[in-house]
C-alpha cells in the first residue's frame, strides 16, 4: 500500500478553520492538507471535533474562520449543495437513507443525480437499464440485498447503503463519518473490509472519522489526532501511535 | 401479488368502459364525476402520498381552472375544450408556480396552512368582485364543445371523461415512477440526505406541487363542464378537504388508492347528502377510517384479500 503523504498533490487545503457553538470552540484553527488518493483517519475522543469539522469541509455546516481550498479553489463560502456538485460527498454516521426505497432504488436515485436525470418526467426509472446495472454492481461490490426497502435491512446494511450512495456519485472527496459506528465490534472488520478495497480500487481519496485505534492503523494511510477542536497530532498510524502525547488522550480507549 | 392486483384493475376499467351500458343516468353522472374527482386525488397524492407535503389548498386549482372556463366564455365567448383545457393547464400551474414560491421554502404544517390561506384568499377575490366574476351568485357555463362536437348526452362526455383520467392517471403513473418519481420520494423520506446528495430540495417540492396544481386544474373544468356552474366555493377549503379525504379514504400509500377514495366519496356524499347533517355522518366514516383502515380503502381491502386467500391456501 505505497506510502502517501506529502509530496502528492494536495486536494483540501485547510487553514485557521473555527466553528463556535457560543463558547464551545468544537474546532479551532485547524490547518490540515489532505492529499490525492489518500485514506486519511480522524481520530479523537467523543467532543473532540471530528464530526464538525467533517460537516464544515462537506458544507453541511457553515464555516466561522478560516479558509477551505479544494482543488485550488476556495469554497469556503460555497453551500453544501455546490461542495456536493464539485464532488465533496459526505455518508452519515446515523445512516441517512430513503427509508421506503429498495436499496436499488436508493442507489439508482443516486446515479440519477450524478447524471443529471433528477428532472426526467419520462421514461419510468426501469428504461434506464445501465443504471439499474450500475446500481447492482455497485450494491454486490457492497454485498447489500437489492430488493429490500431501506427500513428493513440490518443495522451493518444500513450503513453499508449510506456509503454505497456516497459512493455511487463518484466523490473527488469522500468523507465518511463513523462509518463501523453502532456496529458490533465482531461487524466492523466485515464493514470495513467491503469498502475499503473498493476505495483502494477506485483511488477514492477518502477521510474517515473513527474513534477505534486498531481500524485506523489497518486502513488508513495517514492519521490525524484531533482533541478539543485542535490537531494534536499527524503523520503515519505508526507515528502517531508512538507519540505519547496521543497516548495520554486516546488513553480510556 | 401483482399478477391479482392487474386482476382487480381489469374488472375495474371494465366497469368503467361498460358503465354507460347498465348504469342508469344518475349512477353515470356520479362516476362522471368520481373519474373526474380521481384526476384531482392523484394530483394531490403525487404530492401527498409521493412528496410528503400535504396541501390543503388544492381547491384553488379546482377553482382557477373553473373559472377560466366561465371567465373564457362570458368574456372572449371561447366554448371549446381544445383551447380552454390547454389554457387552464397553463394557468393553473402558473398560479401553482407563483404560490409554490412561497409555499414550498416551508413544510409540514406550515405548508398546509399556507396553502390553505391562499385558497381562501382565492375564495375571497373571487365572492368580492362581483362585477368580474358574479360574486357569489357564480357563472353559468354552457357544456363546451370538442373540436367543433357537440356533446348531447351525459354518456357522451362521460367516455370523454373517461379517456381523459385514463391518460391523466397514465401520465401521473409515468411522472411518479421516472427519475424525477423517485427524487420527490427521496425528498419525503429523507429531504437532507437529498441535500447531501446535491440536490436543491425546495426545487423537487416546487415542480411537484406545479405538476399536482397543472392535473387538479384540468379537474375543475371537467366539473364546471358537468356541473354548468361556477362558484367560489370551488377555491374554498371545503373542495381542499374533500380532495385530502378523498385521498385518505382511498390509501395515500398505493398509487390507485385515490381513485377508489374519490369514486367512494362521490357516491357517498350521494347517498349521505338526503340525511339532514350529511356531514356529521362523513365526519364518523373519517374517523372510524383512520381507526380501522389506516391505510384506506385499498389498502384495507388488500390486507383482507391476502389473508383470506392465505386462510384458503392454507
Amino acid at each position: 500500500m505505497g506510502e502517501k503523504g506529502p509530496g502528492q498533490d494536495i486536494i483540501v487545503n485547510v487553514s485557521g478553520l473555527a466553528k463556535h457553538f457560543g463558547e464551545i470552540h468544537a474546532v479551532d484553527k485547524v490547518d490540515m492538507q489532505i492529499f490525492q488518493g489518500e485514506i486519511l483517519a480522524i481520530v479523537g475522543s467523543n467532543g473532540a471535533g471530528k464530526t464538525t469539522l467533517l460537516k464544515m469541509i462537506s458544507g453541511g455546516q457553515s464555516i466561522d474562520r478560516g479558509n477551505l481550498f479544494f482543488e485550488s479553489s476556495d469554497v469556503s463560502r460555497l453551500g453544501l449543495i455546490q461542495r456536493a456538485r464539485l464532488g465533496i460527498i459526505y455518508s452519515f454516521q446515523i445512516p441517512a437513507l430513503f427509508e421506503n426505497l429498495s436499496a436499488l432504488d436508493c442507489l439508482r436515485m443516486a446515479l440519477f443525480t450524478r447524471e443529471h436525470k433528477t428532472v426526467m418526467f419520462f421514461p419510468t426509472i426501469e428504461k434506464f437499464p445501465l443504471v439499474r446495472k450500475e446500481a447492482e454492481e455497485i450494491l454486490d461490490m457492497f454485498k447489500i440485498p437489492k430488493d429490500f426497502p431501506a427500513c428493513l435491512l440490518p443495522h451493518g446494511q444500513r450503513k453499508l447503503l449510506d456509503v454505497a450512495m456516497a459512493f455511487a456519485l463518484k466523490p473527488r472527496l469522500l468523507l465518511l463519518d463513523e462509518p463501523t459506528s453502532g456496529v458490533s465490534t465482531k461487524e466492523k472488520g466485515q464493514v470495513m473490509d467491503t469498502i475499503m478495497p473498493i476505495i483502494r480500487q477506485t483511488n477514492t481519496t477518502t477521510v474517515i472519522v473513527e474513534h477505534d485505534m486498531e481500524i485506523v492503523t489497518r486502513y488508513s494511510d495517514r492519521v490525524i489526532v484531533m482533541d478539543q477542536g485542535r490537531v494534536l497530532a499527524q503523520g503515519t498510524p505508526q507515528e502517531v501511535l508512538s507519540n505519547p502525547k496521543v497516548g495520554e488522550v486516546l488513553l480510556w480507549r | 401479488m401483482p399478477r391479482r392486483f392487474n386482476f382487480f384493475l381489469m374488472i375495474g376499467l371494465l366497469i368503467l368502459a361498460t358503465g354507460p351500458a347498465y348504469f342508469p343516468g344518475f349512477t353515470i353522472y356520479l362516476l362522471t364525476y368520481g373519474m373526474i374527482m380521481s384526476i384531482a386525488a392523484l394530483a394531490l397524492n403525487l404530492l401527498l402520498g409521493y412528496t410528503g407535503l400535504m396541501s390543503f389548498g388544492h381547491g384553488m386549482f379546482i377553482g382557477a381552472g373553473a373559472y377560466t372556463v366561465a371567465l373564457m366564455m362570458k368574456y372572449v365567448g371561447v366554448h371549446s375544450f381544445e383551447i380552454l383545457i390547454p389554457l387552464s393547464i397553463l394557468i393553473s400551474a402558473g398560479l401553482a408556480a407563483l404560490v409554490g414560491c412561497f409555499c414550498t421554502r416551508q413544510i409540514e404544517i406550515y405548508f398546509a396552512m399556507l396553502t390553505l390561506a391562499f385558497g381562501e384568499l382565492l375564495f375571497v377575490l373571487c365572492s368580492k368582485f362581483y362585477g368580474f366574476t358574479g360574486g357569489t351568485d357564480g357563472i353559468r357555463v354552457k357544456m363546451p364543445t370538442l373540436f367543433g362536437y357537440v356533446f348531447r348526452g351525459s354518456v357522451d362526455f362521460y367516455y370523454f371523461v373517461f379517456s381523459l383520467f385514463l391518460l391523466c392517471a397514465l401520465a401521473i403513473w409515468v411522472i411518479c415512477n421516472s427519475p424525477f418519481g423517485k427524487t420527490i420520494q427521496a425528498v419525503r423520506d429523507n429531504a437532507l440526505r437529498v441535500g447531501y446528495l446535491g440536490l436543491l430540495v425546495m426545487k423537487y417540492r416546487l415542480i411537484a406541487f406545479i405538476i399536482s396544481g397543472a392535473f387538479t386544474g384540468l379537474a375543475g373544468v371537467l366539473v364546471v363542464s358537468l356541473t354548468g356552474h361556477a362558484v367560489p366555493e370551488l377555491f374554498q377549503v371545503f373542495t381542499s378537504i374533500s380532495i385530502v379525504f378523498m385521498v385518505i379514504l382511498g390509501g395515500h400509500t398505493s398509487f390507485l388508492g385515490p381513485v377508489v377514495g374519490a369514486i367512494v366519496f362521490v357516491f357517498l356524499q350521494s347517498w349521505l347528502k338526503p340525511l339532514f347533517f350529511w356531514q356529521f355522518f362523513l365526519g364518523v366514516s373519517i374517523i372510524l377510517l383512520v381507526i380501522f383502515l389506516p391505510g384506506g380503502v385499498l389498502g384495507g381491502v388488500s390486507i383482507w384479500v391476502r389473508k383470506a386467500l392465505a386462510k384458503i391456501s392454507s
